[in-house]
């Protein structure tokens, strides 16, 4: 996916197409879309529950993300919040819901 | 009709109610419409699954139907071979015909992995006391058959020797209580303490090296509709001479093998992880290492007893 995509979007996870179960120190996700089970850190997770809350675009992710995990920008770089999020879309877990006004 | 103990039948009247595919075995939650004109099935039938229920009626419903028999006219005579045909295209390597008792009981594995939808399936032995089950998870040649029968002997009730069955709606297990694989070495393990009337002949020269089954007794056929609620799963690893040894696995990382090593769990979709998550809720998980049929019962033993149950 290209970033020129990615950036005209805004971006939602809706919480009734997966099913959640806690796991230890992971996060089992079940998509009811793809029928795939997903085993999710806590990084992963908090970028998913990110998009469940509202539509949101990456730009704003990776502005507020290391915030959110209480980290700095050295410690979580915009590449690898990228790949991450990359991960979701693959996964089928984030869809794009309206375009940027 | 009334189901009958196949023990209870003549062997002549189980072959002609074979051939005429008109026997249905009815053994745990399954019933299975079986059909063979191989004497070798016959008589491995009435041997193996003497203590096992089965009606003779060709007007059934049953759940599923599995055929065992020449792939072709020819093969009958000609070099004769045998295959299992479950009723839906599955590729199949014909085997010779004195392989008979494997090809049917590849083919009664077929047919509950591929078709049932109502539990979800994992490829485990199950074991358990007091309704308590362990679940023994390998890979072909892991030695999990060998454990299984292996407990059987300390006083576990087999559940199955090759799927744990889950209920979709409660994490418990419901049994299947068929002959247990046994390959190799393993025979004359199992042989030695569960008695030669236990295993049936051999089965020299398989894909698999040498194949015999050790019968389901009795009780376990008898207690085939009696759920166990699952405590412990086993990952066994045996290596000749090695010292017991014992290590906590995760259960995120044992739900992942599990989930790994199920026909079906796809197939069910959402009940399949809602009920899989919910059985890990109780679920002590181990790897085990050992070197002897004795070490890996006494290892399994404590772990039991740690649970619990």
């Amino acid at each position: 996916m290209s970033s020129s995509v990615e950036k005209e979007w805004l971006w939602f996870a809706d919480q009734s197409l997966f099913s959640v179960r806690e796991m230890g120190e992971v996060t089992y996700i079940y998509s009811l879309r793809s029928g795939n089970t997903h085993v999710f850190n806590a990084v992963s997770m908090a970028m998913l529950q990110y998009f469940v809350a509202a539509p949101r675009g990456v730009d704003e992710l990776i502005a507020h993300f290391p915030d959110l995990m209480g980290v700095t920008r050295e410690e979580c770089p915009r590449g690898v919040i990228r790949r991450i999020f990359g991960e979701l879309d693959d996964a089928g877990l984030v869809q794009p819901v309206e375009k940027r006004a | 009709m009334t189901a009958v103990r196949v023990g209870t039948l003549a062997t002549r009247r189980v072959g002609a109610a074979l051939a005429a595919g008109r026997l249905n075995l009815h053994l745990g939650p399954f019933s299975t419409a079986l059909q063979s004109h191989s004497a070798k099935v016959t008589r491995y039938f009435c041997d193996l699954y003497r203590d096992c229920l089965v009606t003779l009626n060709e007007d059934e419903i049953v759940d599923y139907t599995l055929r065992v028999g020449a792939p072709n006219l020819l093969r009958r005579f000609v070099r004769p071979q045998i295959v299992p045909d479950p009723g839906f295209h599955f590729p199949a390597l014909p085997l010779p015909a004195h392989m008979a008792p494997l090809a049917l009981e590849m083919g009664m594995n077929l047919t509950a992995a591929l078709q049932c939808f109502r539990f979800v399936m994992f490829h485990a032995g199950v074991v358990a006391k007091n309704d308590n089950a362990v679940m023994i998870a390998a890979h072909s040649g892991g030695g999990k058959s060998t454990l299984t029968a292996a407990m059987m002997e300390a006083g576990y009730r087999l559940l199955s020797d090759e799927f744990a069955i889950l209920h979709r709606s409660r994490p418990v297990l419901q049994p299947y209580p068929r002959p247990v694989s046994l390959k190799n070495a393993s025979i004359d393990v199992v042989q030695a303490f569960a008695g030669n009337d236990a295993v049936s002949t051999r089965l020299e020269g398989t894909p698999k090296g040498t194949i015999a089954y050790r019968r389901a007794r009795r009780a376990d056929v008898e207690a085939m509709n009696q759920v166990a609620v699952p405590k412990l799963l086993i990952f066994p690893h045996f290596t000749d001479g090695r010292q017991p040894g014992v290590t906590q696995v995760e259960p995120a990382d044992a739900a992942m093998r599990l989930v790994a090593g199920s026909p079906n769990y796809q197939v069910v979709g959402e009940a399949a992880f809602e009920s899989t998550m919910a059985m890990f809720d109780s679920l002590a998980c181990y790897e085990i290492s050992y070197g002897n049929t004795e070490d890996s019962v006494r290892l399994v033993e404590d772990l039991f007893q740690e649970t619990g149950a």
